[in-house]
C-alpha cells in the first residue's frame, strides 16, 4: 500500500530536479565541486525514499544527504528541505525584515506543503514550495527570493512552476 | 562504494514497485512527467494519504499485482486483512468483508475510473478475468459503510479501479500469458498524452478439478472453456474532459452444475462515460460525470445428451447517471457539495424452458419473464454534503451526509463522521461512524413466483451501522496498520420459503446482527532487498450464543515474502491461511475446513523492452471448499486447483 516511503520518493526525484535547474554561486562549486548536500532540519523526512537519488550527478556533483541539528550547520549545504510545520516553528525565531538572510546565500529552501492544508503564501526566504495538487504534487518557485539567495533559476522551472502567488 | 551502489538500486527498485512506475524510469522522469504521478489517494473523494483518509483504506499500483505475484484482482483482495475470498457454485468469486455474507457481490461498489460497474439483475459485480489488472494502474480499497459519500451498495465497502494514465510520450506494450488449462492471454495497450487503447483476449478452461462435484453432490461433466475479450478506449478531448468507452465480453461456464446439463453465462458490458474536471481545490473544483451502459447477460443449459438448449434466460438492463460535484477550500475546511442521478431500467428478462431435470424435455415449453414488472425502472436522486475540517497540524475532522430518494424503495438518510488525529510524523489515529445501505436488486423484490399465490412483500434496504478505530504507525522501512470495528447489521435481506412451501422469495430479517473484529497489516522493507507484508483479522459476532458466525473464517491472515536479486529480478511466496468456516449442510465430504494456500512467483526484467512474470497458484494442489454455494442445503464448490504461468510483456521503444 501506498506509504510515506512512497511519497518520499517521488519528492526525492522532484528535488533531484528542480536541483538540476538551479544555478548555484561559484563558491559553492569551488567549496563543495564533488558533492551536491540536501539537508534535513532534525530529522530524516524523506527516510528511504532518498535512496533513489542518492548519488545521482548533478552537473558533476553527486547529491548526498545530512539530517542536522541547528541551522549553523547549513553553512555544508546546498538544499535545505523543511515541512511548513517546521518552517513556521524556524520563522518564528527570526523577524520578517532579516528572515530571507537567515537561512544563508547560496542555500536552497524547500519548503513541503503536501502534508497541510496552509493558504499560507508567504515564505520568507524560501525558494520552492512542494504542494498537493489533487492526487499530484506540484511545486511553485520564488525567483525573487533566488536572486536574494544568489541562487538562478532556469527559464524551464519557472514555467513548469504553478504561480500560487508566493511572495 | 560498489556495495553502496547496489544498496541503493535495490533500494529504489523496491520503493518504486509499491508506487507503481518502472524503477528506471522514475529518476529518468523530466518535471513535467513527475507532475502527473499521482501520490495521493482518491477513493475518498478529496485526495488524501490513505493513512489519513478517514476509514479503513488500502491501496495497490500495477507493480503490487507482481509484488504479490497476482493475476486477477480477486486475487489481490486476499492480501487485504478481514477480506475472505470464496468461490461461487457459478464462476465468479464472492467477495465478504468484516463477516458480512453474500452470494452475488452486491454489498460493495466497484467504481472503475468514477464509474460504477454493476451487473443489474443480481446487483454484482465480478472481479476475475473480466477486468485484466494490464489495464488497470492502481486499485484503492475502503472497508467498512460508504454510503454517506457513495451511496446505496457501498454497504461493507468500495473497490475503485483506476486505469492506467496517459503517457507524456507515446507508449506501446503487448503482453503474452500462457499457462496449464490451456490458458492463452494477449493483451495492447497504447497510450500518448490524449489518447488511451487497450485490448484484451484471454481463451481457457476454468482452472478447477474435472473431476470435482456438483451442487447436488454428483458429479459434473460440464465443460469448463471460456473466454473473455476486453476493450477499453480512453480519450482526454480537453485538459478538462475525459471520453471513456469500456467493451467486455464473455463466456463461462457454470462450475458446479448436474451431470444432467451443461449449462453457460454470456455477458455483454457497454458502458460510455464523460467526465469533466475543473479547477483546484483553493479556487473551487468542480467534477461532473455522466455515463450509460448495456448491461446484457444471458444463462443458458444445454441438455447433456442431445446438446439441445433447453433452458434461456435474459438479464438484460440499462444504467444511467449523471452526478456534479463541487469542492472548496475555505479557510480551514475544505467543503463538498454534490448531487445525483440514477436510473436503472430493466430490458429484456424473458426466459424459455424445454427441459427441466427432473421432467426431461417439455412437451409444452415454458415461456415468462424472471421479474414480476417487465421494464421495471428504478431513479435514484440523491444530494451529498461533507466537510473536512483541518482543526490543527494533528486534528482533522470529517463529516458527511447524504440523502438518496429511490423511486421504488423508501428514501434514505447516510452519514459519516470521522477524526483523524495525527501527533507528529509517525502515529495517525483514526476514529470513524457511519451508515451504510443496500438496495435490493432485480431479483430480490421482482422474483416471479411459481405455482403459489402468496404475494411476497417489497424489501427494504438492509442498513449498517459501523464503528471503527484504526492506527497506523510509519517508519522508514516499515509501517503497520490496525483497526477494530463494531458493524451493527439490520434488515439483512434473506431468502426464505413461501408459507405454502411452494417457492421462495426474498424478504427483510428480524433482529439485529453485530459483528466486531480486529485487522492489522505489517509491511516491512530490508535494505538489502527483501520485503515482507503480512495481514491478521479476526471476526466474531452476537450470534455466539447459538454458534459461531455461519460461512464465515474467524480467523485470516496472508504473508507475502518477496526477494529482489541481482538488480531486476525478484522472486516470492505468498501463504494465504483462513480458519475453518462453521457449515451446516452436513455433507462430510465437502467441509469447509482451514486451509493454507501457497503461491510462488518471479518477476523481472530480460531486456530494456521485455519483462517476465511467472508463478505456481496453488502450489500443493490443496483440494479445498468454499461454504458459499447457497448459504444451506447445497454442496460446497471447490477452489481452483493449481495453475502454472508465465507472462511476458514487450514494451518496443519508439
Amino acid at each position: 500500500m501506498p506509504n510515506v516511503n512512497q511519497q518520499n520518493m517521488v519528492k526525492s526525484v522532484f528535488l533531484l530536479n528542480i536541483a538540476k535547474f538551479v544555478g548555484w554561486p561559484d563558491q559553492v562549486h569551488e567549496a563543495r565541486p564533488a558533492q551536491l548536500l540536501l539537508c534535513q532540519y532534525q530529522d530524516d523526512l524523506l527516510g528511504i525514499g532518498f535512496e533513489i537519488i542518492r548519488n545521482r550527478s548533478i552537473n558533476g556533483r553527486k547529491i548526498g544527504k545530512r539530517t542536522i541539528d541547528k541551522l549553523e550547520e547549513l553553512v555544508d549545504c546546498d538544499v535545505l528541505y523543511l515541512t511548513e510545520t517546521q518552517y513556521i516553528k524556524l520563522n518564528d525565531k527570526t523577524s520578517a525584515a532579516d528572515s530571507s538572510e537567515f537561512y544563508g546565500e547560496g542555500v536552497l529552501v524547500v519548503v513541503d506543503r503536501t502534508q497541510s492544508e496552509s493558504e499560507e503564501n508567504s515564505y520568507s526566504g524560501v525558494h520552492v514550495i512542494l504542494f498537493r495538487r489533487d492526487e499530484k504534487i506540484a511545486f511553485s518557485v520564488n525567483s525573487q527570493e533566488a536572486d536574494r539567495s544568489q541562487l538562478k533559476f532556469d527559464s524551464k522551472l519557472v514555467k513548469l512552476s504553478t504561480d500560487v502567488g508566493l511572495r | 562504494m560498489l556495495r553502496a551502489y547496489c544498496v541503493s538500486l535495490i533500494l529504489c527498485v523496491n520503493v518504486c514497485e509499491a508506487l507503481g512506475i518502472e524503477s528506471d524510469n522514475l529518476t529518468e522522469m523530466s518535471l513535467e512527467q513527475l507532475l502527473n504521478v499521482e501520490v495521493f489517494t482518491a477513493a475518498s473523494l478529496i485526495p488524501t494519504e490513505a493513512t489519513k483518509a478517514p476509514g479503513t483504506v488500502y491501496s495497490f499500483s500495477q507493480h503490487d499485482f507482481q509484488r504479490f505475484g497476482v493475476r486477477r484482482l480477486e486475487d489481490l483482495l486476499q492480501f487485504i486483512p478481514g477480506m475472505q475470498i470464496n468461490q461461487s457454485r457459478k464462476r465468479h468469486k464472492i467477495i465478504w468483508s468484516r463477516g458480512l455474507l453474500q452470494r452475488q457481490n452486491n454489498k460493495m461498489v466497484l467504481l472503475v475510473d468514477g464509474v460504477r460497474q454493476q451487473h443489474l439483475y443480481y446487483g454484482h459485480f465480478s472481479l476475475g478475468d473480466e477486468l485484466p489488472l494490464e489495464r488497470i494502474e492502481k486499485v484503492e480499497v475502503i472497508l467498512g459503510a460508504a454510503s454517506s459519500v457513495h451511496g446505496a451498495n457501498a454497504f461493507s465497502g468500495l473497490i475503485s479501479v483506476t486505469t492506467k494514465n496517459y503517457s507524456p510520450d507515446p507508449e506501446l506494450s503487448f503482453s503474452l500469458e500462457a499457462g496449464n488449462n490451456d490458458r492463452t492471454k494477449v493483451t495492447s495497450l497504447y497510450t500518448n498524452e490524449r489518447v488511451q487503447l487497450f485490448a484484451s483476449h484471454l481463451s481457457q478452461d476454468a482452472p478447477f478439478d474435472e473431476h470435482r462435484t456438483s451442487f447436488i453432490g454428483l458429479p459434473t461433466e460440464q465443460p469448463l472453456d471460456e473466454e473473455y475479450t476486453s476493450l477499453q478506449v480512453k480519450f482526454k478531448a480537453t485538459d478538462a474532459l475525459t471520453l471513456m468507452l469500456d467493451y467486455r465480453h464473455q463466456e463461462t461456464p457454470f462450475l458446479f452444475i448436474p451431470q444432467t446439463q451443461d449449462a453457460f453465462v454470456e455477458s455483454e458490458f457497454t458502458s460510455v462515460a464523460a467526465t469533466y474536471k475543473w479547477g483546484n481545490l483553493d479556487d473551487g473544483l468542480l467534477e461532473a460525470q455522466a455515463f450509460y451502459q448495456w448491461d446484457d447477460g444471458k444463462e443458458y443449459e444445454l441438455e447433456q445428451q442431445t446438446r439441445i438448449e433447453g433452458y434461456t434466460e435474459y438479464q438484460d438492463a440499462v444504467i444511467g447517471g449523471v452526478s456534479i460535484n463541487a469542492f472548496k477550500r475555505v479557510a480551514d475546511h475544505t467543503l463538498a457539495l454534490g448531487m445525483s442521478f440514477h436510473h436503472e431500467e430493466a430490458k429484456n428478462t424473458s426466459y424459455h424452458r424445454s427441459f427441466s431435470f427432473s421432467q426431461g424435455f417439455l412437451s409444452d415449453p415454458e415461456v415468462g419473464n424472471l421479474l414480476s414488472n417487465p421494464g421495471v425502472h428504478n431513479d435514484d436522486y440523491a444530494l451529498f454534503l461533507q466537510d473536512v475540517w483541518s482543526i490543527n497540524d494533528d486534528f482533522e475532522f470529517t463529516v458527511g451526509v447524504r440523502y438518496d430518494d429511490f423511486s421504488r424503495f423508501d428514501d434514505y438518510f447516510n452519514y459519516r463522521a470521522a477524526l483523524v488525529y495525527s501527533p507528529g510524523q509517525h502515529h495517525v489515529w483514526k476514529f470513524l461512524y457511519g451508515t451504510a445501505i443496500r438496495t435490493p436488486n432485480f431479483r430480490e423484490y421482482l422474483k416471479v413466483l411459481d405455482g403459489t399465490d402468496f404475494d411476497a412483500p417489497l424489501p427494504a434496504a438492509e442498513s449498517l451501522k459501523s464503528f471503527e478505530i484504526g492506527y497506523s504507525y510509519t517508519r522508514a522501512r516499515w509501517n503497520f496498520s490496525s483497526t477494530v470495528y463494531l458493524n451493527e447489521y439490520e434488515d439483512s435481506i434473506q431468502e426464505r420459503p413461501t408459507p405454502d412451501g411452494l417457492d421462495e422469495y426474498f424478504d427483510n430479517a428480524d433482529g439485529q446482527l453485530k459483528a466486531y473484529g480486529v485487522e492489522g497489516q505489517l509491511n516491512y522493507r530490508h535494505e538489502l532487498g527483501w520485503d515482507l507484508s503480512a495481514t491478521l483479522s479476526y471476526v466474531d459476532s452476537s450470534l455466539d450464543e447459538h454458534g459461531d458466525l455461519p460461512y464465515i473464517a474467524s480467523w485470516m491472515a496472508s504473508s507475502m515474502l518477496g526477494y529482489q536479486w541481482w538488480q531486476e529480478h525478484r522472486i516470492g511466496l505468498a501463504l494465504i491461511y483462513n480458519d475453518s468456516r462453521p457449515d451446516i449442510n452436513g455433507y462430510p465430504q465437502d467441509r469447509a475446513e482451514s486451509f493454507v494456500l501457497a503461491n510462488l512467483f518471479a518477476s523481472g526484467r530480460i531486456s530494456e523492452e521485455l519483462t517476465y512474470e511467472a508463478g505456481i497458484d496453488n502450489l500443493l494442489d490443496e483440494q479445498n471448499y468454499d461454504p458459499a454455494a447457497d448459504f444451506g442445503g447445497q454442496f460446497n464448490p471447490e477452489k481452483s486447483r493449481r495453475e502454472l504461468w508465465l507472462k511476458l510483456q514487450w514494451s518496443p521503444s519508439w
